[in-house]
């Protein structure tokens, strides 16, 4: 009954998607009249696109000065509940009650403590396309958007586990590793190699590394040569002696019984958590395949050497000549230890079940083991390796020894051995390369295993071949950023928040993508570094863009400069029959901006019908005729490349010629599309898309209502619009928003 | 005395033409500076903390912002210093960007000047005052001036908030424009559809006082407290008695142009302004009615069995307390007769858009039916951008309404008369909005002939219409008989416009529409606080975002009523009473009616909420007795011998 009393009330809070000019707007309209807004923005920092915009047509107001306020006081206004990097997962209920949840991403960076200092930037191994720019610039994976962001506060691009991280079975940072060897801080690199793989110059030598062929840059060319570039760091980086000694010492005792990969691995990480750990090997010496299966042609033998030693080091006691069922008994060992792990290789398996009572094994003749524990169904006996699993790569066996390790931990803890256990081993990451095994298999370049090894790569080969890292994964998880940063605002292990809230009204005001002019293959974007769109064009012409606000080319300002109309409007063949609403008066713009900064320049329009309607928008596109921009009606079929230069080939429709048209630059007037993610919206919205895939608005001539009580559209959600309409609908989507809320406001208690 | 001195770069606004380095250094030797720093962009939030930090920290009195123009972030900068718990006033602007490094392309003289403006800054703030900001109250109730479909739509969201709404409309009924037309693009939605429940919802909605035949007399005041004059004149007709039987339009004897068909019919002068008109009412043209004229006839009053005719009603002026002002009063349509080569008023069968739109009308003059001297037209040509981008009659705008209202007309045409031809002649097809270019390809489909290039002149030979034109596609000119041409006139500003601009103070722009305060981000307020505008009297707009404007004027115009009270300004003019003469020149120049002479101590007095802080009566006071907060004499002249 309560609950129903609650659900019936009408909440005087508002809820408002999307930060862009249209959402900024409606925020501050309804807080200014008392009303608490909770404002919801996917990226990082609010603004959206006008903030990219250099000037706006056709007064040529500098776009980031005049919102750059609004931002300020959106973000200062104490009736707006400013969620930044957050989205929407779910929402409930009808017009006067909405229950909304909103997930909060992991931001990485504690917003209370980072002052912005920048401090961590240089720090960062990993460069990035920076989004705001179009990719014309570069960023950090620690980053703030532009340099008046709001909130000004630094997040970490973390989009997962990359491909080569995800499929080591030891999960070694490969990354990571790549990114400092780019930046030359090797001996930061190698430590970051120690984090994971406790014999790093063995597996820089024979690893089988399947992460090259999972490496992201296998779809580009070819893959990074991430196990070199570890040979690298092992053969040239003087290393201070690292400390591998316990923290604590634990009373337990752990025998190991053979001491190959597994059981070398197995070893080292039990001495680490502690234990006392004793290591028997049948042989005269330490290493199993690595030494008697290994030429030292292939495995230098000073490698083995030097990676074991840690082993003595660290307080490891190694019997060698130690053979189970000869000079070993295995009632001894049970006596005497608390586990047991049994990493005897493939050879060795046959032998050890035939001493060993009750000890299990499969068709093949290897040991049966539990997949996940290890556990070989005798209390306080484990086994792995190739034992297990029959002949496998090092890697794999080292990895074999590691899950046995944390197995014996937690048996002799008393924990669950099967808790979570799912994200050891192989992953699958989500940035995935989709590429065919045929094409893999021509691009990998797989370990010769019986071939002597090269000379490994020099520092300037290393460094080259490191920079060819796509960072696939973003943020490559180093923590140089968190030592570098004073407030001690990096927070690694920040989790998202789910936050729940209540609303009254709610605003849609998502906004629009640009056109993907890939779509459009005839004019060559993507495939000629000078052919932009209209956004891109923005970034170039904006003082805070990548060129400072000059319009260079590779570097040359250029000379002929050709703007194509209408490229993914007003055309069907990529299914767009609508008009874009504002590319003609963007273009002509552009067109003015590129007279002002380059005055010689040879500027033509390419157009269909010039669709310049708004206020003072035909005298802007009188006053750029008059500037020597040349306005041709014409229908560009192409635009392709000859001699260095690019060819613009259409047809003059008032002449009924055919001409072609040098360039130095080509601009694309990319139209205007629905955002990707507005259809999870439109789902659990349960709202309709019109022809044009934007956001249906109730049928009628209000472009802001819409079939769902207490949902508002504002801005180019709803169809593409220019900024004095965005602006004007959002006010209006506040004032329909407010006649709901007034209702919830002063009840009496 | 510790004045900080801030240089903003603006990227590289102001930083490619000023030496940033050098004017810092300067500024650090002018008198009482402690403090001179220099950012990237002194507006975004770290920029904002320098100063706020160093005001807390550093104890600074008076703080000096050398960056863009006052207009944009003289706020921004006011607010930093206030929250740092400086008085908003001990700070002062140096405009290094507009006045400086956009102008000056030499750096040397670029930097000079700079170093110039911001020791003219400096010599200002250290003579600044602090002064303080009062608020006062709010009337709940929003004026909103046309009954068009602006103004129906503003009310009812204003209204809907809960605030007492004044709809004021010069003729019988609201409606509007929007009242005569047909169908609406791009749907074909019949017009009705949409204006019907809403002139039902504004009729009967409690906190909605619907004042039709009436017009504002005056306005006086400012935002929150407006007061307005409204002039109701009689209609003299009993709207609880009339129950529209006919019975006196049958008797008139006096036969008129129908304004709301174009003139295409006729009706009495007793008459009902069209079917849906509310309040559902007749009502009496006292100009053309011969009782009101000279006492003759009267046979309305005598044939109405209600006795609802009132010859003896009688105009009033009353006075409402107003906290906000919506204008929304429309536009009116070119006259074609200012392009005589097109032959409207010449031939009959030359019509406008909107005598069109009549045309096709259920309840027009010809019930729907397209007739043309009593026969269906077998040729007709529609002529875009009459009296729009057309700089030879002063319109080089865009209507943006006409190239779809064609394309919506030839649409009609063709569903009704398929086997018509219709051309229709244009420049660009300007099919901008949603579902308009979709719509444009279904007329195209329909068979309609679109011909880029508007034609020269419209004759006549042998009893038909030639239309003469160039084919801008083939390059090639053509002749095309015509039935019926169709001109497609663009949106002005209303004759009687200027009436209601010096009542409210408004500005034009040089479309000669009212202007909005920021063409991108206030386009729906004016440069007045509390008076906004919606709709087509701001510039030509479609009917769906006539009405997104609507909802949006109404959000802001309800701003002020929902937080209860406003700030006023304290930059104010101040009256020394011992030197003041009260010699009166001052009232005489004072635009805002803030100054009054007090009449016992003939003395001039100043009404602080009205005061805008211009400076005319400062300027023009004989013997200095008036100066101006902020701006007074001596800081003046501080400020300048600093540039001189």
């Amino acid at each position: 009954m309560m609950k129903d009393d609650k659900l019936k009330e009408v909440i005087p809070e508002a809820l408002i998607i999307g930060a862009g000019i249209a959402g900024m707007q409606a925020a501050l309209d309804i807080a200014d009249k008392g009303f608490k807004v909770h404002l919801v923005e996917k990226d990082p920092s609010i603004g959206g696109h006008m903030a990219q915009l250099d000037k706006t047509f056709p007064t040529l107001d500098c776009s980031a000065c005049i919102i750059t306020p609004k931002m300020v006081d959106t973000a200062n206004h104490p009736n707006i509940n400013l969620l930044t990097y957050s989205e929407i997962i779910r929402i409930e209920g009808k017009a006067g009650h909405f229950k909304v949840t909103v997930r909060k991403k992991p931001r990485y960076v504690d917003v209370t403590k980072c002052t912005a200092c920048a401090d961590c930037v240089p720090q960062c191994p990993v460069t990035l396309p920076n989004e705001f720019d179009m990719g014309l610039g570069m960023r950090k994976a620690i980053y703030i958007p532009f340099p008046q962001a709001v909130p000004l506060k630094y997040t970490m691009d973390r989009r997962g586990t990359p491909p080569c991280t995800a499929t080591c079975p030891l999960h070694c940072n490969a990354q990571g590793y790549v990114a400092l060897i780019s930046q030359g801080k090797l001996k930061e690199a190698l430590a970051l190699v120690r984090e994971t793989l406790p014999f790093p110059g063995i597996l820089a030598y024979v690893c089988a590394h399947p992460c090259e062929r999972e490496c992201k840059r296998i779809e580009v060319d070819r893959p990074v040569s991430i196990c070199d570039l570890k040979r690298f760091l092992v053969d040239h980086v003087e290393e201070t002696e690292p400390d591998f000694l316990p923290s604590e010492e634990k009373s337990q005792k752990v025998a190991i019984i053979g001491g190959g990969p597994a059981g070398l691995t197995a070893a080292f990480d039990l001495r680490r958590m502690g234990y006392r750990v004793t290591l028997f090997e049948s042989r005269g010496e330490l290493g199993g395949l690595l030494t008697h299966g290994f030429p030292s042609y292939r495995l230098p033998r000073e490698v083995v050497e030097k990676d074991l030693s840690v082993l003595e080091k660290m307080g490891i006691e190694v019997r060698l000549n130690a053979e189970v069922g000869k000079n070993l008994s295995f009632e001894e060992l049970q006596k005497n230890f608390d586990a047991i792990f049994l990493a005897v290789g493939s050879t060795g398996a046959g032998a050890i079940s035939g001493s060993l009572k009750g000890l299990k094994t499969n068709r093949r003749g290897m040991i049966q083991a539990d997949p996940v524990t290890l556990e070989t169904g005798l209390k306080g006996i484990f086994a792995g390796g190739d034992g297990v699993t029959g002949p496998g790569t090092i890697v794999e066996s080292m990895a074999q020894g590691r899950k046995g390790a944390i197995s014996i931990d937690r048996s002799i803890r008393g924990e669950d051995l099967r808790l979570g256990r799912e994200s050891e081993g192989r992953q699958v990451s989500p940035m995935q390369s989709l590429l065919p095994d045929s094409k893999r298999d021509e691009r990998e370049i797989l370990p010769h295993m019986v071939k002597p090894i090269g000379p490994g790569l020099t520092l300037e080969e290393a460094i080259e071949d490191a920079k060819r890292c796509l960072n696939c994964g973003g943020c490559s998880d180093c923590g140089e950023c968190a030592r570098y940063c004073q407030p001690k605002a990096v927070v690694y292990g920040m989790k998202e928040e789910i936050i729940e809230l209540h609303v009254g009204a709610i605003i849609l005001s998502t906004g629009f993508d640009p056109f993907d002019p890939k779509l459009k293959p005839e004019f060559g974007y993507g495939v000629y570094p000078n052919v932009l769109h209209g956004i891109e064009m923005e970034r170039l012409c904006s003082a805070s863009g990548p060129t400072k606000g000059e319009i260079l080319i590779q570097g040359k300002k250029p000379k002929e400069i050709v703007f194509i109309h209408c490229v993914g409007s007003r055309d069907k063949a990529v299914g767009n029959e609508y008009c874009s609403r504002v590319c003609c008066m963007y273009t002509a713009k552009q067109a003015h901006l590129v007279r002002d900064k380059i005055p010689g320049a040879h500027i033509t329009v390419l157009y269909m019908d010039v669709r310049a309607f708004g206020k003072g928008f035909e005298e802007f596109y009188e006053r750029v005729q008059k500037e020597e921009i040349i306005y041709r009606r014409a229908n560009p079929s192409e635009v392709y490349r000859r001699n260095g230069k690019l060819v613009v080939r259409g047809e003059d429709t008032l002449l009924g010629e055919p001409f072609e048209l040098e360039a130095d630059l080509v601009v694309l007037a990319s139209g205007l599309v629905p955002r990707v993610e507005d259809d999870t919206m439109k789902k659990m919205l349960g709202m309709e898309s019109s022809s044009d895939r934007f956001y249906a608005e109730a049928p009628g001539l209000d472009p802001i209502l819409t079939s769902t009580k207490g949902v508002f559209l504002a801005g180019c959600c709803q169809g593409p619009k220019d900024i004095p309409d965005t602006v004007a609908q959002a006010s209006g989507a506040a004032a329909l928003a407010c006649a709901i809320l007034a209702k919830g406001r002063n009840k009496p208690e | 005395m510790k004045i900080g001195v801030y240089i903003c770069h603006c990227g590289i606004n102001i930083a490619a033409t000023v030496d940033i380095e050098k004017v810092t250094a300067f500024a650090q030797t002018l008198p009482h500076v402690a403090i001179a720093r220099n950012y990237q962009y002194m507006c975004s939030d770290p920029g904002q903390d320098w100063i706020k930090n160093d005001i807390k920290n550093n104890g600074l009195d008076r703080i000096v912002v050398a960056a863009c123009s006052p207009r944009m972030h003289e706020p921004t900068y006011r607010n930093a210093c206030r929250s740092a718990g400086l008085n908003p006033y001990f700070f002062e602007m140096a405009n290094i960007r507009e006045q400086c490094s956009w102008v000056h392309p030499n750096k040397e003289e670029g930097t000079r000047k700079a170093m110039d403006l911001i020791a003219s800054a400096v010599a200002k703030v250290s003579l600044h005052e602090p002064l303080q900001e009062n608020e006062v109250g709010v009337t709940p109730a929003v004026l909103v001036i046309g009954g068009g479909i602006a103004g129906i739509q503003a009310s009812l969201d204003v209204a809907n908030s809960g605030f007492e709404v004044y709809l004021v409309e010069k003729s019988p009924s609201p409606g509007g424009h929007f009242a005569q037309l047909d169908r609406t693009f791009p749907n074909l939605e019949e017009t009705s559809v949409t204006l019907l429940p809403k002139l039902k919802e504004v009729e009967n909605h409690p906190m909605i006082h619907l004042l039709t035949q009436s017009e504002v007399a005056g306005v006086e005041g400012f935002v929150g407290n407006f007061k307005v004059k409204i002039r109701h004149d009689p209609r003299y007709v009993d709207p609880n008695k009339c129950t529209c039987c006919k019975k006196c339009e049958e008797v008139c004897p006096v036969s008129l142009p129908n304004e709301f068909n174009m003139g295409l019919d006729r009706r009495p002068a007793i008459y009902l302004p069209f079917t849906q008109a509310i309040p559902r009412c007749y009502t009496i043209d006292p100009k053309n009615c011969l009782y009101l004229q000279n006492g003759e006839c009267g046979k309305c009053r005598e044939v109405c069995p209600e006795g609802a005719v009132r010859f003896e009603e009688v105009g009033m002026e009353f006075e409402a307390k107003i906290g906000t002002i919506i204008v929304a009063t429309g536009y009116d349509p070119f006259d074609p007769r200012l392009k005589p080569e097109l032959g409207y008023g010449l031939y009959p069968n030359v019509i406008t858009a909107l005598e069109f739109e009549r045309l096709i009308s259920p309840d027009g003059p010809t019930q729907g039916k397209l007739l043309i001297n009593g026969k269906e037209p077998k040729n007709i040509v529609f002529i875009q951008c009459v009296g729009s981008r057309d700089k030879t009659v002063n319109n080089e705008y865009c209507s943006r309404v006409c190239c779809m209202f064609t394309a919506k007309q030839a649409h009609l045409v063709k569903d009704r008369i398929p086997d018509t031809r219709v051309t229709i002649c244009y420049i660009d097809i300007r099919a901008f909005g949603k579902g308009y270019e979709q719509f444009y390809e279904t007329v195209q489909k329909k068979g309609v002939f679109y011909r880029k290039g508007v034609p020269s002149e419209i004759y006549q030979r042998d009893g038909k219409l030639i239309v003469k034109a160039d084919d801008e596609l083939l390059g090639e000119p053509y002749e095309e008989e015509a039935d019926l041409v169709v001109l497609a006139t663009g949106l002005t500003q209303r004759k009687d416009s200027d009436r209601l601009r010096s009542l409210l103070k408004l500005s034009l722009s040089p479309d000669r529409f009212y202007l909005e305060a920021h063409p991108k981000l206030r386009p729906l307020d004016t440069a007045t606080d509390g008076i906004f505008l919606a709709g087509t009297c701001q510039g030509p707009k479609d009917i769906q975002d006539t009405i997104s404007q609507a909802h949006g004027t109404a959000s802001r115009a309800t701003i002020p009523l929902f937080a209860g009270r406003v700030r006023i300004e304290p930059i104010t003019a101040w009256v020394d009473v011992l030197m003041c003469a009260g010699c009166g020149l001052c009232e005489q120049v004072c635009e805002y009616r803030a100054l009054k002479m007090d009449p016992y101590r003939k003395v001039m007095t100043v009404n602080e909420a009205l005061c805008k802080g211009c400076g005319a009566c400062n300027a023009t006071c004989p013997s200095s007795a008036i100066s101006l907060r902020h701006f007074k004499t001596e800081q003046i002249i501080a400020q300048l011998r600093e540039v001189c």
